[in-house]
């Protein structure tokens, strides 16, 4: 397995000529804007699928305090990690 | 509670609320903790089997990981809570007049159906195993009287035994008036012949 990876490691070096960092770093820019890419499409998935969410709380929730606490709790969650999301793609 | 969505008549109150068993969800959520952890534990076996060499490649794009990661996790906390408000919104309200069944197949997928109490024939609960028995859920199966309608089922149902003495209890007050009232004129008619 370990001789397999190393083999692999090896063959994509002499490949590209430079190791795996250096392969990433030359297509920085185009990694990055696809990056932003899926981030925009996975968001505009999110906030769609929230509306469907919210509507079905409003609609059929009747007002219960589980569907507000649901709410409170999937906002708090989405927010972290949307958040944590925005931060690695900053320092990428 | 806002009951309005309902369409209540206006002397009409809801009794009970049945819905799922909590331990239905539960599985879901176990599920999507599985999936979230899974990603993590694959990382650091990745980080000790693989040569310290490609350990440093992947650790040197940590962030990118992270924000692969991130958004993996977003996509199971979103499918998460489509799940449980499937859970939640699958309902049977119990109301003074009928049992108001509400089947939430999926997030574009609801059905909504009547029972009156006088159209009931027979409620069943089947609690089959160890841990039905032990957390009090099972099946509930109400079978009505007329011919060609469905039998309303609700799956797993928490605490269907007192659902079902509801439902009794309800249906005796709905049928026993009617039943009194036909035997009294039924005994008139006779005196007055």
């Amino acid at each position: 397995m370990t001789s397999m990876l190393l083999a692999t490691t090896t063959a994509v070096r002499s490949a590209f000529g430079h190791s795996w960092s250096g392969v990433l770093n030359t297509a920085d820019l185009s990694l990055k804007n696809i990056l932003w890419a899926i981030f925009t499409v996975v968001f505009i998935v999110y906030v769609i699928t929230t509306l469907v969410l919210l509507f079905h709380w409003r609609q059929y929730g009747m007002g219960t305090k589980r569907i507000v606490a649901a709410k409170i709790i999937y906002f708090f969650v989405s927010i972290i990690i949307i958040a944590v999301a925005l931060f690695s793609l900053f320092f990428i | 509670m806002v009951f309005s969505q309902l369409e209540l008549q206006p002397q009409e109150t809801i009794v009970l609320e049945v819905r799922k068993h909590w331990i239905v969800f539960i599985g879901h959520a176990i599920f999507s903790f599985i999936a979230a952890v899974l990603p993590l534990v694959a990382y650091t076996l990745l980080l000790v089997f693989v040569p310290r060499t490609v350990a440093q490649q992947i650790i040197s794009h940590f962030f990118l990981t992270l924000f692969v990661y991130s958004l993996w996790l977003l996509l199971i906390w979103v499918v998460l809570f489509i799940r449980w408000t499937n859970y939640y919104l699958d309902v049977w309200y119990i109301t003074t007049e009928r049992i108001i069944d509400i089947d939430q197949k999926g997030v574009f997928h609801r059905e909504i159906s009547n029972l009156r109490f006088d159209r009931i024939q027979d409620v069943t609960v089947e609690v089959s195993g160890v841990v039905a028995t032990f957390f009090k859920f099972g099946n509930l199966r109400v079978q009505t009287a007329a011919e060609n309608s469905k039998d309303y089922t609700m799956n797993n149902v928490s605490h269907p035994e007192h659902a079902r003495t509801i439902i009794f209890e309800m249906h005796n007050k709905k049928i026993r008036p009617s039943h009194i009232e036909v035997a009294k004129s039924s005994e008139g008619t006779d005196g007055l012949r």
